[in-house]
């Protein structure tokens, strides 16, 4: 779909950011209960205790994959209270979920936990991790189903170009395979929880490894042609790019 | 930051218990109208609390086969009337395939109220997630013949400000021509009661139920929860201006921080909130004295109330006793996700009919929430700039700053 042939309105603009540390966690049921009581350390300090009691897997180990992604930049001490964080869970809940219909049909009203909705809902995993790392950015949750990736990079990056943050943490979880959870709501014993956390900023002026491009429409064949000049600057063991189009 | 390229609403879709039509609303919003009512279509006799702005029924939107649309989850049948009536209202229906058309919808707990929903019926959807293949946006978009982006978002309660927030930089970026952007929520169903119920932040006033929503009053105890939704259309004010289209008003400022603090307890410590409103005013070039109307987040608990009051009176210093607030909550009861932009739509209502909405059963005003009250009934008020808190679950403080357009106001 082209825009519409208007000079006075905007054409599409690309936003290009820098994906300045990542990491990625996957946790089985088993050590995810120890990553729950310890996922990490910022500033050489773990969290609360409380901040992961009742929290989802797929938030253990969306908080764990930020905190993996801070040592490996080094970032111990940094500081991230203007940052902002998008956070796409994949169908938050399902275990929990699966857990609490069975008790409602048995106890009704009174067997629903208060914890449920606040640590199950779209926006929980953002919330939790601004508080893990005293974000006091926006933060908010996105997609919640399929597809969710490009929803949440979409976000994040309209953000950093909007808000003109120093940097957005964009978390990706979800349980893979996805199969039906048992009755007591726990994840099959095949299932992980697997979070992936992308710290992204605004462009540096050099030694940014990996760059995160997005366009409007298809690129054309000069910004095809800039991207790959870009990318031909970095050794070949770190070539990496993607580009991500705003229309199906 | 505003880019200096005006984006402006040109479209309303909206079902809320107070009607399923922008004239309805406002028309019942300034009558003082409550939404509240017993709860009906489940057993709540062990629910704590037994009462919420229920919305029954969801229109079919014209065009759409009714049988099809009575298959969906109530939660989807919501979204499609609003941004179908919200395309309709703009004018942009007939042309929707003209122009990429982008879509940024609140949706807090959609997989959730399915999956319960299933449930109850019997089914067990919840342990197939193979069948789980596409989102309710994502269909939505599809049935509406939409081709841009579309993303669902959740700040909680704040959602509603993070959509319009969004669907305005993707406007001012160039990634769409038209985007809807809004809030719905159907949260109101027999799990979802009880669990905000077993967390003590609903009201217990079942014997009152159209009393029980009554944000700053001494006697509040607590939210009453409602189901609704609101989609706003907006389009750059130069598309809007050169076809003629009808405007409601300019999304002028945004601020957003986060408390840090807790998943549902606001932070003691105000400073992430008071950013929030200075940003969305900064952001608007407009001054405190400049606000006509304050819409209220105020839920009516016991202490988000006087923290919001706080806030705002260090925001506005000596002012804050001059400019008009009110929480129409009191009469929606709290949309949770679709909270925010209901209560866009209300400032809305403000600056087209000239009024301020009412807090109704405000009968002994907290001295610790000292405002200049509307309190019970609407008064006649130029409203030229509106603002709206929206401070979620999860700790997100944002504030809307809403213009009027001089000359372009619906009623010109």
């Amino acid at each position: 779909m082209k825009p519409l042939d208007d000079q006075s309105l905007a054409r599409g603009c690309a936003v290009c950011c820098e994906v300045a540390t990542d990491a990625i966690v996957r946790a089985n049921q088993d050590s995810l209960a120890e990553l729950r009581r310890n996922p990490g350390l910022f500033h050489g300090k773990p969290p609360p205790a409380s901040l992961l009691k009742h929290a989802d897997e797929q938030t253990v180990a969306g908080l764990c994959a930020v905190y993996r992604a801070i040592d490996k930049a080094d970032w111990q001490t940094s500081c991230f209270r203007d940052w902002g964080v998008v956070a796409a869970p994949r169908f938050l809940g399902r275990p929990a979920m699966a857990a609490a219909l069975q008790r409602f049909a048995v106890e009704g009203a009174w067997g629903v936990s208060p914890h449920l909705i606040p640590h199950r809902s779209l926006h929980s995993l953002s919330g939790t991790i601004s508080q893990a790392l005293k974000i006091h950015g926006p933060n908010f949750g996105v997609g919640g189903g399929p597809g969710a990736t490009v929803e949440a990079l979409l976000a994040a990056a309209a953000l950093l170009e909007g808000k003109q943050l120093p940097g957005a943490w964009v978390v990706l979880t979800c349980l893979d395979p996805e199969l039906p959870p048992d009755e007591a709501g726990r994840m099959p014993p095949a299932t992980q929880a697997v979070g992936l956390a992308l710290a992204l900023t605004p462009i540096r002026a050099s030694g940014s490894r990996l760059r995160l491009h997005i366009v409007d429409g298809m690129p054309d064949a000069e910004t095809l042609a800039r991207i790959e000049k870009e990318l031909r600057g970095y050794p070949s063991r770190d070539r990496q790019g993607a580009v991500a189009s705003t229309t199906p | 930051m505003n880019s200096g390229n005006p984006v402006w609403i040109t479209g309303v879709g909206t079902a809320t218990t107070l009607g399923h039509t922008y004239a309805a609303f406002a028309d019942h919003l300034l009558a003082g109208q409550s939404g509240i009512e017993r709860v009906q279509g489940f057993d709540v006799s062990e629910h704590p609390c037994q009462i919420a702005g229920q919305l029954h029924e969801v229109p079919c939107p014209i065009g759409i086969d009714p049988e099809e649309f009575g298959c969906l989850h109530r939660l989807e049948q919501l979204m499609r009337w609003c941004c179908t009536e919200a395309l309709r209202d703009a004018d942009w229906w007939r042309r929707r395939n003209e122009v990429r058309i982008g879509v940024v919808l609140g949706v807090g707990a959609e997989w959730l109220e399915f999956w319960e929903s299933d449930a109850l019926r019997g089914g067990r959807r919840i342990c197939q997630p193979e069948r789980d293949s596409e989102s309710m946006i994502g269909r939505t978009c599809h049935a509406l013949g939409l081709s841009g982006p579309a993303v669902s978002v959740s700040a909680a309660c704040a959602s509603g400000n993070v959509a319009l927030a969004q669907a305005r930089h993707w406007l001012e970026l160039g990634w769409v021509d038209v985007c809807l952007a809004g809030a719905c929520d159907t949260a109101v169903t027999p799990m979802g009661l009880a669990g905000f119920g077993n967390l003590r932040a609903l009201s217990r006033r079942n014997n009152e139920p159209q009393a029980a929503s009554r944000p700053f009053d001494r006697q509040r105890d607590g939210f009453v929860m409602g189901d609704g939704g609101a989609v706003f259309v907006l389009e750059p004010a130069v598309l809007a201006r050169r076809r003629g289209a009808r405007v409601y008003a300019e999304v002028a400022g945004y601020g957003a921080r986060s408390d840090a603090f807790n998943m549902v307890i606001p932070s003691p410590d105000p400073e992430p909130a008071i950013a929030a409103v200075r940003e969305a005013l900064q952001d608007a070039g407009c001054k405190s004295e400049d606000v006509d109307y304050i819409n209220a987040h105020a839920t009516s608990t016991p202490v988000g109330d006087i923290a919001e009051a706080r806030v705002l009176t260090t925001v506005f210093g000596d002012h804050v006793h001059r400019v008009p607030i009110s929480s129409t909550k009191s009469m929606t009861g709290h949309l949770l996700t679709a909270a925010a932009a209901v209560e866009a739509l209300a400032c809305l209502a403000a600056m087209e009919r000239g009024a301020l909405p009412p807090t109704i059963n405000l009968h002994e005003p907290d001295p610790e929430c000292d405002l200049c009250h509307v309190a019970n009934e609407a008064r006649p008020a130029k409203v030229r700039v509106a603002i709206s808190n929206s401070f979620g679950f999860g700790g997100s403080n944002t504030c809307l700053v809403l213009k009027a357009i001089s000359g372009l106001m619906i009623d010109d």
